[in-house]
This record gives C-alpha cells, sequence and structure tokens, in this order.
C-alpha cells in the first residue's frame, strides 16, 4: 500500500518577516492537513517559540532584519531549544545566492526552497524532510543533516576507509 | 515524527496528486490580490524614496539599504503569485545594490528604470516570463547593471 504523509500530526514552526509570505506557507500546509501551524514574524519571536512550544518542523527565511536566520538554525542544532536538535529544518528565503545556500547548508538547515517558489516544489519538499530523513552527520565541525546528495566516486589517499 | 506522520491510510500521498496540485493553486490563487496589493505600496515606497533622494531628503547608504530590503522582498513575492517578470527585475536590482555604498548619477538612473519597469508590470499585470518586450527589457537592465554596476 502507498505511503502517506498525516500533516495533521505535526506541529509547525513558520519564521518570516514578510507577513503575506508567512500567511501563504500557512495556508498552504493547513491545505496539505496540518493542524498545528505557529507563525513568528521575527527572530526573537521564532526562538521564543522554539524555546517555550512544541515544534516538529521549523520553516525559516533567512532574512530576518537585524538578526540572521542561520543564527535560529544553529540555536537548534546546537540544543538551545526546546526543540529536537535533528528536527527538520526548511529555509525558504528570496536569499538565494550560492554563498547562502551553503552557509544554510553548513549552518544544518534540511532543505533550502528559493523564493519565489512554486506549489509544487513546496509539497515536494515538505513530503520528503518529514517522509524521507536523511542521516545526521555529528562530528567536530558539523552538526546536521549529511550534506552529501550524491554518490561521487572517490578513489586515492583522500577516500574514506 | 516520521513514524507518528508516515502510514498507509491518511494524509497526503508522497507524490503530489492533481486534484492537490489544483487546490494548493487555489490558496495561492486567493492570495493573489493581497501580494498585488502590498507589492504595489512597496513600489510606491520605493518611488517616494527615489524622489526624496532627488530633493536632499534622504542619504544614498538610507536608499540603498531601503532598495535592498524592499527588492528583496520583491524578487521573493512577484513569482509566487505568477509575476515571474517582476521577480527577475527585483533581482537584478537587489544584485545591482547589494554592497553598494553610493551612487552616482548614472547608477540613480538605473535604479530608476528598475523600478519604473515594476511599476509597468504591476500596472499592466503581465503574469509568467512575459513576451518579447519583456525580455528586452530584462536584457537592456542586465546590460547596464554590467556597464555601469
Amino acid at each position: 500500500m502507498a505511503e502517506k504523509v498525516d500533516f495533521s500530526s505535526i506541529h509547525f514552526l513558520i519564521v518570516d518577516s514578510n507577513a503575506l509570505s508567512a500567511d501563504l506557507a500557512r495556508d498552504l500546509l493547513l491545505t496539505m492537513g496540518a493542524t498545528s501551524v505557529f507563525v513568528a514574524h521575527s527572530f526573537d519571536e521564532g526562538l521564543g517559540a522554539l524555546r517555550s512550544d512544541t515544534v516538529d518542523v521549523l520553516l525559516t527565511e533567512l532574512h530576518l532584519p537585524p538578526r540572521n536566520g542561520l543564527d535560529l538554525i544553529r540555536a537548534v542544532r546546537d540544543g538551545k531549544t526546546k526543540a529536537h536538535k535533528q528536527m527538520p529544518i526548511l529555509v525558504m528565503s528570496a536569499m538565494s545566492a550560492v554563498e547562502h545556500v551553503f552557509e544554510a547548508r553548513d549552518a544544518g538547515v534540511t532543505e533550502f526552497i528559493a523564493k519565489p517558489y512554486g506549489v509544487e516544489g513546496f509539497y515536494r519538499r515538505m513530503v520528503g524532510i518529514i517522509a524521507r530523513p536523511r542521516a545526521f552527520v555529528d562530528s567536530k565541525d558539523y552538526y546536521g543533516p549529511d550534506r552529501r546528495r550524491r554518490q561521487v566516486p572517490i578513489t586515492g589517499p583522500d577516500r574514506r576507509e | 515524527m516520521t513514524q507518528r506522520a508516515v502510514n498507509s491510510t491518511t494524509g497526503m500521498d508522497l507524490r503530489l496528486s492533481p486534484a492537490v496540485l489544483r487546490r494548493l493553486e487555489e490558496v495561492v490563487n486567493e492570495s493573489r490580490e493581497r501580494f498585488v496589493v502590498d507589492l504595489a505600496a512597496r513600489l510606491r515606497t520605493l518611488r517616494a524614496s527615489t524622489q526624496a533622494r532627488l530633493n536632499g531628503q534622504m542619504s544614498d547608504p538610507d536608499l540603498l539599504t531601503l532598495v535592498f530590503e524592499e527588492s528583496l522582498q520583491i524578487k521573493g513575492m512577484g513569482g509566487t503569485i505568477g509575476y515571474q517578470v517582476l521577480s527577475m527585475i527585483a533581482t537584478i536590482l537587489n544584485d545591482f545594490v547589494a554592497g553598494r555604498q553610493d551612487l552616482g548619477r548614472i547608477q540613480f538612473e538605473i535604479l530608476q528604470l528598475h523600478i519604473d519597469a515594476m511599476y509597468v508590470v504591476i500596472a499592466d499585470r503581465i503574469t509568467d516570463n512575459g513576451g518579447i518586450l519583456e525580455d528586452q527589457v530584462l536584457s537592456g537592465l542586465r546590460m547596464a547593471v554590467r556597464k555601469f554596476g
């Protein structure tokens, strides 16, 4: 039998200073069956929710002036919130240049969707981060989902044993 | 959480069905008018700010900070509701002002051209990727940025 994702059993937190964008993401999640979606419009509000409420999945913008969404991601991964350190984190941001994507990846984000985004991409990522969780890496320099997306054959001295 | 949410009886299919896609697109359509009103307000703010700069009431750094912020928001919002051309112009403008500290006469005119072009897109409700004319406008803006950016 085909697998399904029951969004009604998951608590979502959306952090976006753009109220319309946040509302749209919330409405899309509600249409997908979610029943618990909290919206925060600032870094501080988002951090407060992560420290006091039950949150299973975080959706955040990177551009949260005067702060940065990366700090929110790091707070989760460093265990400075009440949320599970391995919670799925989706970045939805118009700051989509390669350097921003790499920064988000290295901060421990699970998925990145560049604004403007389409509903198909949004759905695919939401389903993916819940139904297909990625293995976590816990090393001296990095804590987060495995950043490798492709199997690249490596030969020579740098190959891991 | 995966164990709690993934099952074989209730919820959404892993693959997006046409029926769910239609429902999600309806959600976006319902937001469209609110987005357009908000985008128009942002463009009015940008135009008023360029006028303030011309009148000596606004400094270059303040104008550039505002343009960076608003163009980033416009970039993120436009294409979401089908105004891809608007997002493309906003992207060029955002890249143009990012990290910039001051504006010469030509750079200021380039900035104004972007704002005027976005005004036309909203006023004429030019959705999707536009047509030949929009292509030419985008090429012109990119060329101006490349030459004088």
